[in-house]
């Protein structure tokens, strides 16, 4: 039974399994065919001594031309014209003697109009040419053969061959000694027919070419050609055209981009292999590059030019102002072959309006962008974050690619990093082997302890002191005994998310000793140790090595001794660092040692040294370390006799910092001396230090019992001023003194402001890159987040009150969900410095949260996150949010229907509003979180993107409606809401965007214009035409009021100075 | 070139009536309806043939049609998907041999990455405690899982935890369309998914009820072709969004719409969605379609 007629039926099941089958039955198709483009020939040209063929309508570079050339005799030599091969030659000696010759040549972009064969002898001749595209141009012919008919006949047989590619192009050349017309083989397409006489005759002689494609690799068979009349000798040629053979396709380019300004266009684009751009002044159609092919500049393809050939990524195009250029970009791989290619258009003009344009290939682009410090910061569907110059539209650095679009306006971010303070103190303990020295608070993950010694005494027990950041508010100073007075010169200098710190105190009970640590990257971290330790005399083991073996291992050592040691350590590690380190050992024997370097500039670079000694002394095992050029480092000591292993780190600074450094020389009564810096150094910003370990210099005291005393060469460093660097020892040793050498450093650590934006996609992911180069420092592909169509916002740490610095270490940036679901959206928070989660709100699903388009907004003076959502199926569901950012509880939530709006706060930082998809506007109490108003304004229609206050009249707010009418309400306060039948005003605009409030309002419309409404009377003032005025207008942004932004759906970005012309 | 598709239908695939399917991989109160037989046309609209469970009559249901408490969103060549309160459930196209259960679609991803070349390598983390796939902005390969009930979640763009369902909306003419190519044929049927829960076959959609827009391409002869993409074009004619995908014989793109451009923009009216296969630039099938406000 068949109840549906032309249907196939078949038993449940078996649908896929016929599939299966009939897909591996499919023929394997060529990438690129074969086809027969054209063919010329010349019709009775007698005896002429020469044949001039035409080149074959629409020869294109690449084409593969076969030409067919007869004549009588056979003995007559044939001259091809330059560029032509012969493929085979048939000389027929039988009855009416006669040759025939295949040539072929690979059509180049300047092929001549015509094509001229000459004749050493000539009783006749006759020729053409046929044109094949999509043949492989380096090795055109797969195989050819030919063949003589003898006998005098009307049927001719060009041979067999055997293909070894399928998809051939078969050709064939048949040729006789009479005029007359052909019949093509069987199968075969006739392509040329011509003789040398007016037809028939049984003078002259008549050549055919014919053509037909072959599938399959084999045997072609024969081919007969059957003349009109006139039975003769003659001979039949047979070809096989190969194919070119692409692989898969190549990918575009990852994005194609231009900039029009006045007189040029600037292409951009990024991709590993070369790349092919075509240019047109009208839209493209079919143009491409042709599989097997290869361009150069100036190529032609049908109506387009190739403007550009090569691997670099991007090219500086000359244009007239006022003309749209289509470019179109191909990938080329190595057959070659070509990606389907991604175009765009771009219009130059003089200027001033707009000021320049950037089009995007490959999606709409309709936010205006995130605009300051000289950069316009923008995304489109295209999937790519772009920084542009404001003043000429130019990349700022190569779009940071994302998986998916990004719609939502990106934000900025200022980067906390470099130095936040240096907090300094002077230290004395006297009877005390504890002393704790309280300080101002500060976070200990991004703060270092740099501490410098002097002390007077000879044992260990007493002199050696370490010491530790304890808590956020404390230092930490630690010595066995409790005699004699040790005097140190602690600094503590915290710093943004640049740097990050690991510390710990260790017992050191075996000599190596190893912590973990959590992996660290050693071209940016150094170690500082400090070290106590048991003992009533100096020997190999009260000097201990600090070194980092690994990413993450921190390894003590020290002389033999006993194992009785405790060590203070912090591994610092700085972002904008460039580490060096290396180990080096300095022979019993040698007072010094010179360690090459890679070159570093030493203003913006500092040394530290730690060590192990085999032996007792002073002398001999206090060590100097100095960059004494920017390759070398020098390590020398008063008195030799120990065998050091030093371990230094070198350490260039990258992001402003400066040092300066030098060695202050202590004569033999020299306890104080204070060195000028060359540069004032800021007292909160800077720290000083000795290359021994933060404390030590070298000095020829031998130091041996009872005088081994390393008071002699540790010194303390003290800024007392901005250019005032004081170092004190607490003894000059005994009798008339030793001499000291202090190699000191002084590190001035920069504010290093830098910035980042940042954006989630509609794959669910949030992006953050450093808007210095673009490079992201880190994507968060967020779990349980479809998409990200909400703009992301931040709470920066140091806008912030007290009670968010207590509860964060780091700004944070908020990313909402649009999930397919209409339940189990969440809003996250992010630590900023690497994206990890710091909480996330509804991530048990604990609400029923629809999805979030709108910016959530940030009211700092609460740590409270505004979000509105939409409010689920029912349209029931809470739909505006309030988050307590320290951590993400819920504070309140309202049901007010769908929002797909941004909440927006009054500049008094008393209101929020946000309007609801059936043009409710409503107003909320950021104090009590309550509804200000007894009900809502009734607009009508649903508000678009957000609500704008007067910056001068409270309560006074803009806005557009889905309805296309932009908007001027008064809120006058709590009670009745305003009455929407009487605004302010109201003004039609079609598909009206989010308004920018300058001092005009700035309006981009579906009606292809941006108009500029007065914000007082709402009259509609100007328009202007958006380039060519087709494309909707997105929502306009500025830099400083001189200019907007504004982007279109057809990808593009103009900048449009102000006032509008 | 694309050819209009006049081929006769495609298949129609009746089953023995014996066998019984199971639900959305939970048990279910009431018994549960039985596929018989999918009908897949290429001209015309496809359709499902249902075994009511307590009347043991069969039906026919198309796209939209409600199925006791379900509603029919999809139908593949064996197997129905229904959305039931939030719930995704597929009943597989039954067997004389056995009681095929319910089974998942798996979804392949399958879109290239974009960022070759000098693009620059983000420190990438999945937040979470397991990444996922989003069903947006991505071609995503529809697969059949082997056995095994779910419902869901991660089938076909469906989104994390998807709690589409409910009762089939009303639909105006089915928005499907078919091409053919170099002996490729490329069938394209636009679904909405509506805020409400439903989804919607229609060639015209208001974007107060969409959320978000879904693509269903099925190939036939696509053994040799390599890459997909899909162009969706604004009503002024712009190129609004593209993306580009491995080919493969079924495929799913899920494109949001609401809160996206296109309703902050107003981007209403004539819509456009051409689908090219490897280097060619006319498309296999295109697709208008209407966004109202």
């Amino acid at each position: 039974m068949n109840l549906f007629p032309r249907s196939w039926i078949s038993l449940a099941g078996a649908l896929f399994i016929a599939s299966a089958c009939l897909g591996g039955l499919l023929t394997s198709r060529a990438e690129a065919a074969i086809a027969f483009r054209s063919a010329a020939s010349v019709d009775q040209n007698g005896q002429a001594n020469s044949i001039i063929i035409n080149r074959p309508a629409g020869t294109s570079k690449g084409d593969v031309l076969i030409a067919i050339i007869a004549v009588r005799p056979n003995t007559a030599t044939i001259t091809a014209p330059a560029g032509f091969t012969l493929v085979n030659r048939q000389d027929n000696t039988a009855g009416s003697v006669s040759s025939e010759a295949v040539y072929s040549k690979v059509a180049t972009n300047s092929e001549p109009a015509t094509y001229t064969w000459s004749f050493s002898a000539n009783t006749g001749n006759a020729g053409g040419i046929m044109a094949f595209s999509g043949a492989d141009n380096a090795t055109p012919i797969n195989v050819s053969a030919g063949a003589l008919t003898a006998a005098s006949t009307t049927t001719f047989v060009a041979p067999s061959v055997t293909t070894t590619v399928t998809n051939t192009m078969i050709v064939t050349a048949h040729e006789y000694s009479s005029s007359d017309r052909w019949t093509a083989p069987g199968g075969m397409t006739e392509a040329l027919d011509v003789a040398s006489l007016p037809v028939p005759d049984a003078l002259g002689l008549a050549v055919l070419g014919s053509y037909k494609t072959q599938a399959a690799a084999g045997a072609t068979g024969t081919f007969t050609a059957t003349a009109a009349s006139n039975a003769d000798t003659g001979a039949g040629i047979t070809l096989a055209l190969k194919p070119v053979v692409c692989g898969a396709v190549a990918a575009d380019p990852a994005y194609f981009a231009a900039t029009a300004q006045s007189g040029q266009v600037i292409l951009y684009w990024s991709s590993p292999n070369p790349v092919v751009v075509l240019r047109k002044t009208a839209a493209f159609g079919s143009e491409a590059p042709a599989p097997g092919v290869s361009y150069a500049t100036n190529d032609t393809i049908g109506a387009a030019t190739v403007v550009y050939a090569g691997s670099a990524q991007t090219t500086t195009l000359a244009a007239t102002n006022g003309t749209t250029y289509y470019y179109k970009a191909f990938v080329q791989d190595a057959t070659p072959c070509y990606s389907a290619g991604t175009s765009l258009k771009a219009t130059p003009v003089a200027g001033p309006a707009p000021g320049w344009s950037y089009t995007m290939a490959g999606g709409s682009m309709l936010n205006g962008g995130l605009a300051g410090t000289g950069a316009v910061y923008t995304s489109s569907n295209a999937a790519d974050i772009v920084s542009l110059n404001t003043a000429n539209g130019s990349q700022s650095w190569t779009p940071l690619a994302t998986t998916a679009a990004v719609q939502g306006n990106l934000t900025y971010l200022p980067i906390d990093a470099g130095i936040h303070t240096v907090q300094s103190g002077t230290a004395t303990m006297t009877t005390q082997s504890v002393l704790n020295v309280p300080i101002t608070t500060v976070d200990l993950t991004r703060s270092v302890l740099f501490m410098s010694v002097s002390e007077d005494n000879v044992d260990p027990n007493n002199g050696l002191v370490r010491g530790q950041l304890t808590s956020a508010t404390n230092i930490q100073l630690n010595r066995t005994g409790t005699a004699t007075t040790v005097t140190i010169k602690w600094q503590v200098a915290t710093f943004g998310r640049s740097v990050s710190v690991q510390r710990g105190t260790t017992g050191v009970t075996a000599s190596p000793m190893n912590v973990a640590l959590a992996a660290v990257d050693l071209s940016k971290t150094f170690v500082l140790v400090s070290w106590q330790k048991l003992g009533s005399t100096y020997g190999a083991d009260d000097i201990v090595r600090a070194r980092l073996t690994s990413t993450t291992n921190l390894e003590f050592s020290h002389g033999t001794g006993s194992f009785d040691g405790t060590a203070d350590w912090q591994v610092v590690t700085m972002d904008a660092a460039s580490v060096q380190s290396g180990d080096a050992t300095l022979a019993s024997g040698a007072s010094s040692l010179v360690v090459p370097v890679t070159a570093v500039d030493t203003t913006k670079t500092f040394l530290m040294v730690s060590w192990t000694s085999n032996g007792d002394s002073i002398g001999a095992n206090f060590v100097r370390g100095r960059i004494t050029s920017p390759t070398q480092l020098t390590f020398d000591r008063g008195v030799t006799g120990t065998t050091l292993s030093l371990t230094w780190y070198l350490v260039t600074l990258t992001d402003g910092s400066t040092v300066q450094s030098g060695n202050t020389s202590f004569g033999t009564g020299t306890l104080t001396s204070t060195a000028t810096l060359p540069s004032a150094v800021g007292l909160t910003t800077a720290v000083a230090f000795l290359s021994g370990n933060q404390r030590g210099g070298s000095t020829p005291d031998p130091g041996t019992t009872p005088n081994d005393n390393p008071g002699v060469a540790w010194f303390r460093a003290d800024l007392t001023g901005t250019t005032s660097l004081k170092l004190d020892r607490a003894t000059k040793g005994t009798g008339a003194g030793v001499t000291a050498e202090a190699a000191w450093f002084v590190v001035n650590f920069a504010t290093a402001p830098g910035s980042s934006v940042f954006g989630g996609d509609q794959s669910g992911r949030v992006y953050y890159a450093d808007t210095a180069t673009g490079a992201a420092d880190w994507t968060s592909a967020l779990t349980g987040a479809d998409a990200v169509q909400a703009p992301t916002t931040a709470q920066i740490r140091a806008y912030s009150n007290a009670a968010f610095k207590a509860a964060a270490t780091d700004d944070l940036l908020f990313a909402a969900t649009r999930n397919v679901s209409t339940t189990n959206n969440q809003v996250f928070a992010l630590r900023a410095s690497d994206g990890a989660v710091v909480w996330a709100f509804n991530s048990t699903a604990t609400y029923s949260m629809d999805y979030i388009v709108g910016t959530p907004w940030m009211d700092y003076t609460r740590n409270r996150l505004w979000v509105a959502s939409r409010a689920g199926a029912s349209g029931n569901q809470p739909s505006l949010w309030v988050i307590n950012t320290l951590d993400g509880s819920l504070v309140q939530s309202f049901a007010l229907g769908h929002l797909q709006v941004a909440p927006t706060m009054s500049y008094d930082e008393t209101t929020v509003y946000v309007g609801n998809t059936s043009g409710r506007l409503y107003a909320i109490d950021a104090n009590t979180v309550a509804q200000k108003w007894s009900s809502f304004s009734n607009l009508g229609s649903a508000v678009i993107g957000y609500v704008w206050e007067d910056l001068s009249t409270t309560g006074r707010l803009y806005f557009t409606t889905a309805n296309g009418q932009v908007w001027c309400l008064q809120d006058n306060g709590a009670g009745s809401p305003p009455n929407a039948g009487s605004p302010v005003w109201k003004r039609a605009v079609a598909g009206a965007s989010t308004p920018l409030l300058l001092d005009k309002l700035y309006v981009g419309s579906t009606d292809g214009k941006v108009h500029q409404i007065d914000p007082t009377t709402g009259v509609d003032q100007k328009q202007f035409t958006v380039g060519d005025g087709t494309s909707t207008v997105g929502t306009p942004s500025t830099e400083d009021t001189t200019q907007i932004f504004v982007g279109t759906t057809a990808g593009t970005l103009y900048q449009i100075p102000l006032p509008l012309p | 070139m694309r050819l209009p598709r006049r081929a006769p239908i495609v298949a129609l695939l009746v089953s023995a009536l014996t066998a019984l399917t199971l639900v959305g991989g939970s048990a279910s109160a009431e018994p549960a309806p039985v596929v018989v037989g999918i009908v897949i046309r290429e001209v015309g609209r496809t359709f499902a043939i249902i075994q009511d469970s307590t009347t043991s009559k069969p039906g026919f249901y198309e796209v939209g049609a409600r199925v006791g408490s379900s509603v029919v969103t999809q139908i593949l060549a064996d197997r129905v998907i229904l959305d039931a309160g939030g719930q995704q459930t597929q009943l597989r196209l039954a067997t004389s041999a056995s009681a095929a259960g319910a089974s998942s679609l798996g979804v392949a991803p399958t879109v290239r990455n974009e960022a070759g070349g000098d693009r620059r390598a983000a420190r990438t983390s999945s937040v979470g405690p397991e990444a996922q796939e989003s069903p947006y902005g991505r071609i995503a390969a529809v697969v059949a899982a082997a056995g095994g009930l779910t419902s869901g979640s991660n089938a076909a763009p469906g989104g994390s935890g998807s709690d589409m369902g409910g009762v089939g909306a009303p639909g105006g003419p089915a928005a499907s369309s078919e091409g053919t190519q170099n002996g490729v044929s490329a069938a394209l049927t636009l679904t909405g998914r509506l805020h409400d829960g439903r989804s919607q076959q229609a060639d015209e959609f208001s974007t107060t009820s969409l959320r978000d827009l879904l693509i269903s391409l099925i190939y036939t002869n696509s053994g040799d072709l390599h890459q997909q993409r899909i162009e969706l074009y604004a009503p002024d004619g712009s190129l609004y969004q593209r993306l580009t995908g491995a080919m493969a014989p079924r495929t799913q793109t899920l494109v949001p719409v609401g809160g996206t451009w296109i309703t902050e923009h107003s981007l209403f009216g004539g819509w456009r969605v051409d689908v090219f296969v490897d280097r060619e630039t006319s498309p296999i099938v295109t697709q208008a379609f209407t966004l109202t406000p």
